[in-house]
């Protein structure tokens, strides 16, 4: 697999990160001119890992030095969320119950799980003292 | 995200524009829950508009969803395909009503209303 174009974002520890790095994957999404159809679940996954991470991540002391970062290739769409806190793996939780009736839903407990099924490949990796979180989403054939 | 409100009836309809994110889905939860509160118990949230869903925004209906009584509705139309698969993959399609269009939604509100 090559990868034919590769960015890096430094993200701040503030929520309103998540929509400046969204409107990233926007611009790259149009100047790449990269398939519509996808775009929608690729945001929705990005701010889901992002948020996660900025929300319920754990560091002693300093930043968690957030990074973002854009793959694109032949046949997909990739993107890596990784920080420096204290090593946690977010595919590991269960999944919620979807097929519960409305009065046992819950409101939270969503976005990961739409992560996994918005996805073709993710993956969890500790890695150089870091989380890293990885999303692939397939170019629809055609 | 934008919210047109329009009462056709006695169903109010809120017209979604644009994207229910992590930043839009406090406000708008918060809206419609004051809605009810006030007394609105039949609800069509038009979707035709609406580009983007997150969990944020599933949460937010959900939450609003249990807020209603037994005898109250709501009801979703005109989903686009992005928001119709957030919809499937979260279970919300098993939960709620959800119709092509407004006015479909609408018809459905009258008929349950008079059965």
């Amino acid at each position: 697999m090559t990868t034919h174009y590769k960015t890096s974002i430094k993200v701040r520890d503030d929520l309103s990160e998540v929509a400046r790095v969204q409107e990233e994957l926007s611009g790259l999404w149009a100047s790449r001119s990269l398939p519509p159809d996808i775009e929608m679940d690729v945001s929705v996954a990005l701010e889901e890992v992002l948020s996660n991470v900025l929300r319920h991540s754990v560091v002693e002391g300093g930043s968690r030095e957030i990074r973002v970062v854009f793959f694109v290739d032949a046949a997909g769409f990739e993107f890596e969320v990784s920080d420096g806190a204290t090593p946690y793996d977010p595919l590991s939780r269960p999944d919620p119950d979807v097929s519960l009736p409305l009065s046992q839903r819950e409101a939270g407990g969503l976005g990961i799980y739409l992560v996994r099924r918005l996805a073709d490949e993710v993956s969890y990796e500790r890695r150089d003292g870091r989380n890293h979180l990885r999303f692939r989403k397939l170019f629809p054939d055609g | 995200m934008e919210t047109l409100e329009e009462k056709i009836g006695d169903v109010k309809v809120l017209h979604l524009r644009g994207r229910l994110d992590l930043a839009a889905a406090p406000e708008f939860e918060s809206r419609v829950k004051a809605l009810i509160a006030g007394g609105e118990n039949r609800i069509i949230l038009d979707c035709r508009d609406l580009k983007y869903v997150s969990s944020s925004g599933i949460g937010a209906f959900i939450s609003c969803g249990k807020q209603l009584t037994n005898s109250g509705a709501l009801v979703f139309a005109g989903l686009t395909h992005h928001v119709q698969s957030v919809f499937e993959m979260t279970g919300l399609t098993r939960i709620f009503t959800i119709c092509q269009t407004k006015e479909d939604a609408l018809r459905r509100l009258e008929s349950d209303g008079n059965s």
